[in-house]
């Protein structure tokens, strides 16, 4: 293997999803020359927001009002909302801050922010309450963000993953990256740099798939897994929160976020409904039932009561035209199209939903309020970053962040030599080995393998716990997997070497989360420890990290969280 | 399941190939040849390939372990309750 070209450029945008076009575009606005993004997949349609979006959560004076104390009730609606916790309060509440810049922006790029006529705040909302969620259509939001990104003549190289980043001395020096244009020919580049974005998104595939176990790919966003924040955490970025699982719900078996576009109450068999909130399907809510008991659709199984069922069949004909077109809005297409292939209406079938397996999203990389990793000239935004989360809206407002920030901090930064790197060499052998074994274990085995011992030692709750004997198993049983894999995984195409790639990366990702989860010793939220059983007010405060420190061992430390002094704390 | 090309009706402008977010299609761009499925277990079943599809040449079919289950919802409102209306 060899390097097949090697390039210079300013900034490197590592994934070109929602957060890593606003963070190309905003470094090109404020004066970066040259700014490459590296996609997996295409711009036009890649990451969480590929196929759409219908509910950006943001605030906005000229709806919520433009007092402090208007600002405080979206805060604290905010922080405590189901993407509320586990985030810095002074992180959320600049996203909060700037969110309405982008809202206008966007709407400026002919993203339709207003579908119905005026700003809509609907979903996701318990009546008589502050609404948080602005209805959008964000079915073309990434064709229109791929359009502004060319406007700019930022470079994209689609098909193409990130393997490694280097680094020179601890500073930002580079990224060695394999196209995959060609599937028959694997061709690496090499990327020299001085500062890099990275948007790679959240984590799936890291635990059994609850819904359909064995299909790996009918997960949440299964486009996106932690590949460039496996790669900053081996170059010394900080994780925060990893040990705090995440687990969504929605359509029983396959697997699609976007609960907040359902509109219709939550019902047990006999028609009761299950939640305080709705007796009668609104558009206006939701059923906010299932964001407050997030485990909810699996203990009515549990407990027998079950199954829940989502029923729209009360609703007004506007409301359901409204719910379809937030499916739209939203990418759910796929389940409209299911819906009339199979003579299914939301007037006449309940659906069931269900809990899904926990992934990583809303935790990872550490970023400070300039979007800075711990790493100097490393910056993060969108999902893979850990303090703070909300979806689209957060990607689209961090990317900017990051991307202005890498604009001021530039001329900090040097380029540095890189072409005889020593990890560029390790990584070419590696990735030669995998490729001359041609009946060489495939990734998929060493997926499912790993995601067996997430599933069984570092579980998420509801009914499963978590413990130091368990935990340090499950470590033990990852090294052997570790080992193994490496010597043994084969690829014959570029594809599957991406994808084996990822599954390393995966492994790394995996590490760390059981790392921070033997650090957390007590119970909170689905991560429930048999040997710590109560959650404690004393780390109600308390955040996790895990790093590797300058000998390659895995640490990990607390810290208390970023108050912002006046404003909502929300919970860890 | 992968996805479905109709051969006849595919104009091989490889559109599919390149907004597949799983990259699941394998397009010759010089070729130009009808894309090949060939990653199909990999599909998410997005179906942006079926709806941006310049010829309407994609059918995207739902795996049956995905199948979305569901109920009649009368039941709901009815005093026999779901278990004996979906019977």
């Amino acid at each position: 293997m060899k390097i097949d070209s090697i390039r210079k450029t300013d900034l490197v945008v590592i994934g070109g999803g929602i957060a890593g076009l606003m963070a190309a575009i905003a470094a090109s606005d404020n004066g970066v020359k040259n700014i490459t993004v590296i996609e997996k997949a295409n711009i036009k349609r890649s990451g969480a927001g590929g196929g759409g979006n219908d509910h950006f959560r943001c605030y906005l004076p000229e709806v919520h009002g433009a007092g402090p104390d208007d600002f405080i009730a979206v805060m604290a609606e905010s922080m405590n909302c189901h993407t509320g916790n586990g985030q810095d309060p002074t992180l959320a509440k600049l996203f909060l801050e700037r969110s309405a810049e982008v809202v206008h922006q966007w709407e400026g790029w002919g993203i339709n922010m207003r579908p119905h006529g005026e700003y809509v705040f609907a979903g996701h909302a318990f009546p008589g309450r502050p609404r948080i969620f602005l209805k959008y259509d964000g079915s073309r939001q990434k064709p229109i963000l791929a359009r502004e990104t060319a406007k700019r003549g930022i470079e994209v190289l689609n098909d193409c993953s990130s393997t490694d980043i280097l680094t020179v001395d601890g500073k930002i020096a580079g990224v060695l990256v394999i196209d995959s244009s060609s599937d028959e020919e694997p061709r690496f580049i090499l990327l020299q740099c001085r500062a890099i974005v990275i948007a790679t998104g959240c984590s799936t595939r890291l635990y059994n798939n609850e819904a359909t176990p064995g299909w790996m790919f009918n997960s949440t966003y299964p486009g996106c897994n932690a590949g460039a924040m496996a790669q900053a955490f081996r170059v010394g970025a900080r994780f925060v929160n990893m040990e705090l699982p995440v687990r969504w719900g929605g359509p029983k078996f396959f697997q699609r976020c976007g609960k907040g576009s359902w509109i219709g109450v939550l019902r047990y068999p006999d028609g009761r409904p299950i939640g305080p909130f709705v007796t009668k399907s609104t558009v206006e809510y939701g059923d906010i039932t299932s964001d407050v008991w997030n485990s909810v659709f699996t203990d009515v199984i549990h407990n027998g009561t079950g199954p829940a069922y989502i029923d729209a069949s009360d609703a007004s004909e506007e409301d359901l035209l409204k719910q379809k077109e937030g499916f739209i809005s939203e990418g759910l297409s796929c389940i409209l199209q299911y819906f009339k292939d199979h003579d299914l209406d939301f007037r006449h079938n309940a659906f069931e939903f269900m809990q899904y397996e926990p992934f990583v999203y809303g935790r990872g990389l550490e970023i400070d309020t300039g979007a800075r990793t711990s790493v100097a000239g490393l910056y993060a935004a969108g999902d893979t970053v850990g303090n703070v989360r909300s979806g689209i809206g957060l990607a689209a407002v961090y990317g900017m962040i990051a991307g202005e920030t890498a604009a001021a901090e530039m001329a900090g930064f040097e380029f540095h030599d890189i072409e005889s790197h020593p990890l560029i060499g390790k990584r070419l052998e590696m990735c030669g080995a995998m490729l001359g074994r041609k009946a060489g274990i495939p990734w998929k085995e060493a997926n499912l393998a790993l995601q067996q011992i997430m599933s069984g030692y570092v579980p998420a709750a509801p009914y499963h716990v978590r413990s130091a004997t368990l935990m340090n198993a499950g470590l033990k049983y990852l090294a052997d997997l570790r080992k193994e894999a490496l010597a043994n995984m084969g690829a014959v195409t570029a594809h599957q070497l991406v994808r084996t790639l990822e599954t390393v990366d995966l492994m790394d990702i995996a590490e760390s989360l059981f790392h921070a989860a033997l650090a957390r010793q007590e119970s909170r939220g689905m991560h429930q420890r048999s040997d710590f059983p109560f959650t404690n007010p004393l780390l109600n405060n308390t955040f996790i990290n895990v790093a590797i420190d300058r000998d390659g061992k895995i640490t990990t430390s607390t810290r208390e969280r970023w108050l912002a002094p006046g404003m909502p704390t929300g919970r860890v | 399941m992968p996805p479905v090309i109709n051969n006849e009706k595919c104009i091989k402008c490889g559109n599919c190939a390149n907004i597949c977010p799983m990259r699941v299609f394998i397009f010759d761009k010089k070729k130009k040849t009808v894309p090949e499925p060939r990653y199909g277990d990999e599909c998410w079943h997005c179906i942006l390939c079926e709806m941006e599809c310049p010829a309407s040449a994609i059918k995207v079919r739902l795996p049956l372990p995905m199948m979305m289950p569901h109920i009649n919802a009368a039941s709901l409102h009815s005093s026999k309750g779901a278990c004996d209306e979906n019977r």
